[in-house]
């Protein structure tokens, strides 16, 4: 009896150890949506980049500066975005898009700010030693943003049982850094019906 | 002395003039005290540009709750098993068969008698039962190394 119930378990583990072995991966399109459990994925991050592309470039803040500006380019920096929802989400994978579209488009200027900025004045620290006298650069030559893009993303949970109906919200805003005016606010809003 | 009250009406008035320069048109002239401020706080305040600030509560939420609960009851065995597995033989010699406790037996809910199932009667005649946890356990590790 005894030598039955080990071999058994024996058996049990090795079929659990040589099944969950067999992995399976496959390369697939990042645009497929694909939900497997609910929560916030690479869909929902890919929705609010294209909305938030579509929108922050067509509206009129570009055109007000402009004309306000004598025909310069608006000069955003990229500020924090704070994450006040159930989950932990990354605001990068959105936001780096945003960035690109005011790049490609050619309308808006885009500076460096946070720790990427700080690495660039340390290089520039380090060139004042190091490079060549033709060749170091200058401090005090950056480029001043003149709005500020920062976001928020919130969300609510209803659940009853096995069912939950999880809403977010992400929001964008551009900011004129001299007066403090909202220029743009963009928003992206997903629901979501999850059954288990 | 009245050429030095007008020399010094003079340099005052230029003075005031030349620092109200420094203000742009509707400029607060109390700005300084802000300045001062930020200036000193600009540097922990613009490390964050670029990131996000996680600031996230916990949601009400039946199965997410009911999964942890799970997950706790399964931690709390499994150190239960552990801490049994160390104490082989004393901990249930002591907790069954001395005088004092032998009568509780019958009182023993299902689970905590199923746990010692391999002790009957005061005879131990069975060892499988740490041998079978352990490779579940076993078991369970390389099932979680391969997922």
């Amino acid at each position: 009896m005894n030598n039955i119930l080990v071999a058994v378990s024996a058996l049990i583990t090795l079929s659990i150890v040589s099944a969950s072995c067999s992995r399976k991966v496959t390369r697939i399109d990042p645009s497929e949506q694909i939900d497997l459990s609910g929560r916030w994925n690479n869909t929902d991050s890919r929705l609010v980049a294209e909305e938030m592309t579509q929108t922050i470039l067509r509206d009129k803040w570009v055109s007000n500066h402009q004309e306000s500006n004598n025909g310069a380019k608006p000069v955003v920096i990229v500020g924090m975005v704070t994450n006040k929802s159930h989950e932990h989400i990354d605001a990068e994978t959105f936001i780096k898009d945003v960035e690109q579209s005011f790049i490609q488009s050619g309308k808006v200027r885009l500076v460096q700010g946070g720790k990427k900025r700080e690495e660039l004045r340390a290089e520039k620290a380090d060139q004042q030693t190091n490079a060549s006298a033709s060749s170091m650069k200058k401090f005090g030559l950056e480029q001043g943003a003149d709005y500020i893009l920062q976001g928020s993303i919130n969300s609510i949970v209803d659940s009853q049982k096995r069912k939950k109906v999880v809403y977010y919200q992400v929001n964008l805003e551009l900011t004129n850094i001299q007066s403090n005016e909202v220029v743009w606010i963009g928003d992206k809003k997903i629901a979501k019906y999850v059954t288990n | 002395m009245k050429r030095h009250l007008l020399l010094f009406f003079f340099i005052t008035a230029f003075t005031g003039a030349f620092a109200q320069t420094g203000l742009a048109p509707d400029q607060n002239p109390n700005y300084n005290a802000s300045r001062d401020k930020y200036m000193r706080l600009a540097d922990s305040i613009t490390s964050l540009q670029g990131t996000t600030y996680q600031d996230t509560y916990r949601a009400i939420d039946y199965l997410e709750d009911k999964r942890e609960a799970r997950e706790q009851r399964r931690q709390f065995r499994r150190e239960l098993r552990m801490e049994r597995a160390r104490n082989a033989g004393y901990y249930y010699y002591e907790d069954y068969h001395t005088p004092y406790n032998y009568n509780y037996y019958p009182y023993r809910s299902y689970r905590y008698y199923r746990y010692n199932r391999g002790w009957y009667g005061g005879y131990y005649y069975n060892n499988t039962l740490p041998l079978a946890a352990t490779l579940a356990t076993l078991g369970t590790i390389g099932w979680l190394w391969c997922r």
